[in-house]
């Protein structure tokens, strides 16, 4: 079934045409890989899905609604959350209210509830939190739960920005470069999680990645980008023996 | 070092965590109760001042502080505040209505205000904000008929019911019992999910708006706080003292809460009050200097200018962090004697910042 659709999507930005005429689909339960080399559109694709930049043509469907028109700040509403390339997490925050900020889109109190932080304020807190908690667990984050973020390890950091999309409750989760800055090993657990939120979670992945054997190990299909355009869609291990992707990354 | 045993989600939101919290802010009532027999005319209402200043910098230190959003503006609300108590005070309305009406006005102003600079930020927004306490400023001058143009307003007491404010010691419980609740209400919204939207936009806008977060909508309610909580700063100025001019409202009004803020402490409560403490301490120390130096009072202007800039640049190059982030420090020192290295607080640089979307 599907669960995400992307019809022609296109994005020109003054004489570059980032995107051009873009089209693909994600099923609900897959782990979807979009693969290209430097510039080849693919972080200003994801900003399209997420809203963040304006679509030039095309539009976009999740789960049967038109949503190329939705404002940025109900995506994740809609249950479509993200993470960053460079970690955008909310610096002199402890982690745990960087999550707590992923349970904005949830819901919560009215303002004069908060100001007085009335029983049904506090209700909502603690529902929250028990969520957070759930994520924290997965994610295995215990032990940096009051510690602020600006001081951690960049590895962990990349987790708890993982952690603060989960946190949302999404059903489409979109990763740009999971595996950006982190070592072997933490690649490695990484792959475990991404299969993790799958399997745990039900949580249909969109991602955008770099390290083939990251992509081979966790992806059921790979897209390759190039110049804005989509060059191959398919299993892992044809896109990696397409003579096209190929030539795209060694250059011809 | 205080360890502790958490038992359950509520020891995390809770307002008083440790026991030793309690007994210290406990005995700071104490002695804030006592204040009016044991300190003189002339100090009480310098600690009446402490806490118009201090509701006035915790307006600032939600817009500032903790959203990010630099005001040069923040002499509007405070003017608006003041007049609007005055004007409804002369047209015999009481004083309980007029106050909530004063931050009312105030608050509206200050959605008025996020509507038009919706799209700012930073340096542009704080531009914004200037022009925005011109234009005010320029209105109370103008327009005699409801304000009394340049010439001035009288402000007459307050009285709520037979409960008359005409002793100075009445009207400082007035202040300091206001400026309890404002600081009360300003915990409760930053311990919720408000407050984190508001620090979220200031770290990370882009993100923010991922995660579900309105700018525009957050922009406006941070806006309307600070304007709320400024103008009841500036009605309380009002009534302090009973004579208002749109001159007491200008840019250097502004600067004065910014410095307020950056001196306290930018992002914690505790900065707005002790820069409060400190702004209006700084009078009695800038009048040291110029007679310590001879300085004849015709330069008084100056020196005061001179000394809010050079305050700000001290603290924004050697203690960011301000009165209360030292104040922490030498806290944190005597807690882990002899344990304290230099590089405990050393700032961590960090390099990774997206270069995606700017």
């Amino acid at each position: 079934m599907t669960l995400f659709e992307a019809r022609n999507i296109d994005r020109q930005f003054g004489g570059i045409h980032a995107v051009r005429d873009v089209s693909f689909s994600v099923d609900t339960g897959e782990i979807f890989t979009i693969i290209g080399p430097n510039g080849a559109g693919k972080t200003t694709l994801f900003n399209l899905v997420s809203r963040i930049y304006d679509l030039g043509g095309g539009s976009l469907v999740f789960d049967g609604q038109d949503i190329s028109r939705v404002p940025p700040h109900r995506v994740v509403g809609l249950g479509i959350a993200r993470t960053f390339q460079n970690i955008e997490l909310f610096e002199n925050s402890t982690v745990l209210s960087n999550l707590l900020v992923g349970r904005h889109s949830r819901g919560g109190p009215r303002l004069w509830q908060e100001l007085l932080f009335t029983p049904a304020a506090r209700r909502s807190e603690i529902a929250h939190r028990d969520r957070v908690e759930d994520v924290i667990d997965l994610l295995d984050l215990q032990e940096h739960r009051d510690a602020r973020v600006g001081g951690l390890p960049y590895g962990i950091r990349k987790v708890v920005e993982l952690g603060r999309a989960l946190a949302a409750g999404p059903r489409l989760i979109l990763l740009d470069e999971p595996s950006s800055g982190l070592n072997a090993d933490e690649t490695e657990d990484m792959s475990y999680w991404i299969r993790d939120i799958r399997r745990e979670l039900g949580v249909t992945v969109l991602m955008i990645e770099h390290d083939m054997a990251l992509v081979g190990m966790v992806s059921d299909r790979v897209l390759a980008l190039d110049h804005g355009e989509v060059l191959a869609i398919g299993r892992p291990e044809e896109i990696m023996s397409d003579a096209h992707v190929i030539e795209a990354y060694l250059g011809g | 070092m205080h360890v502790q045993m958490k038992t359950s989600y509520d020891d995390d939101i809770r307002l008083v965590r440790h026991r030793a919290t309690l007994l210290w802010y406990g005995l700071l009532a104490l002695g804030l109760l006592a204040a009016p027999v044991l300190l003189g005319e002339h100090h009480l209402s310098q600690l009446s001042f402490v806490g118009i200043y201090a509701i006035a910098g915790v307006g600032a230190m939600l817009l500032v502080g903790y959203t990010g959003q630099v005001s040069l503006g923040q002499a509007a609300f405070l003017a608006v505040g003041a007049y609007t108590e005055g004007i409804l005070l002369k047209h015999g309305m009481p004083f309980a209505l007029s106050l909530v009406l004063a931050a009312v006005v105030a608050g509206l102003l200050g959605v008025v205000l996020s509507l038009s600079t919706a799209r700012l930020a930073g340096i542009y927004l704080a531009i914004a904000t200037l022009a925005f306490a011109f234009i005010v400023e320029e209105v109370l001058t103008r327009w005699e008929t409801l304000t009394g143009g340049s010439l001035g307003l009288f402000v007459g007491r307050i009285g709520i019911g037979p409960l008359v404010f005409d002793a100075e010691w009445k009207f400082y419980y007035l202040c300091v019992g206001l400026l309890a609740l404002v600081l009360y209400l300003a915990i409760n919204l930053l311990r919720s999910r408000t407050g984190r939207a508001l620090v979220a936009m200031r770290d990370s806008e882009i993100s923010a708006q991922s995660l579900g977060i309105d700018l525009a909508r957050y922009k406006a309610i941070v806006l309307a706080l600070s304007g709320a909580l400024t103008g009841v700063a500036g009605a309380l100025y009002a009534h302090r003292i009973q004579f208002i001019t749109p001159d007491q409202f200008t840019i250097m009004a502004s600067v004065e809460l910014l410095v307020l803020v950056v001196v306290g402490g930018l992002g914690s409560l505790h900065g707005a009050v002790f820069g409060a403490v400190f702004i209006v301490m700084l009078p009695q120390f800038i009048g040291l200097i110029r007679d310590g130096f001879g300085i004849g009072s015709t330069y008084q202007a100056g020196l005061d200018a001179g000394i809010y800039g050079l305050l700000m640049v001290l603290f924004m190059l050697f203690e960011p962090h301000g009165l209360y982030g030292r104040w922490q420090k030498i806290k944190l020192y005597l807690d882990i004697f002899p344990f304290y290295r230099k590089a405990t607080f050393r700032r961590q640089r960090v390099f990774q910042k997206s270069e995606q979307l700017r």
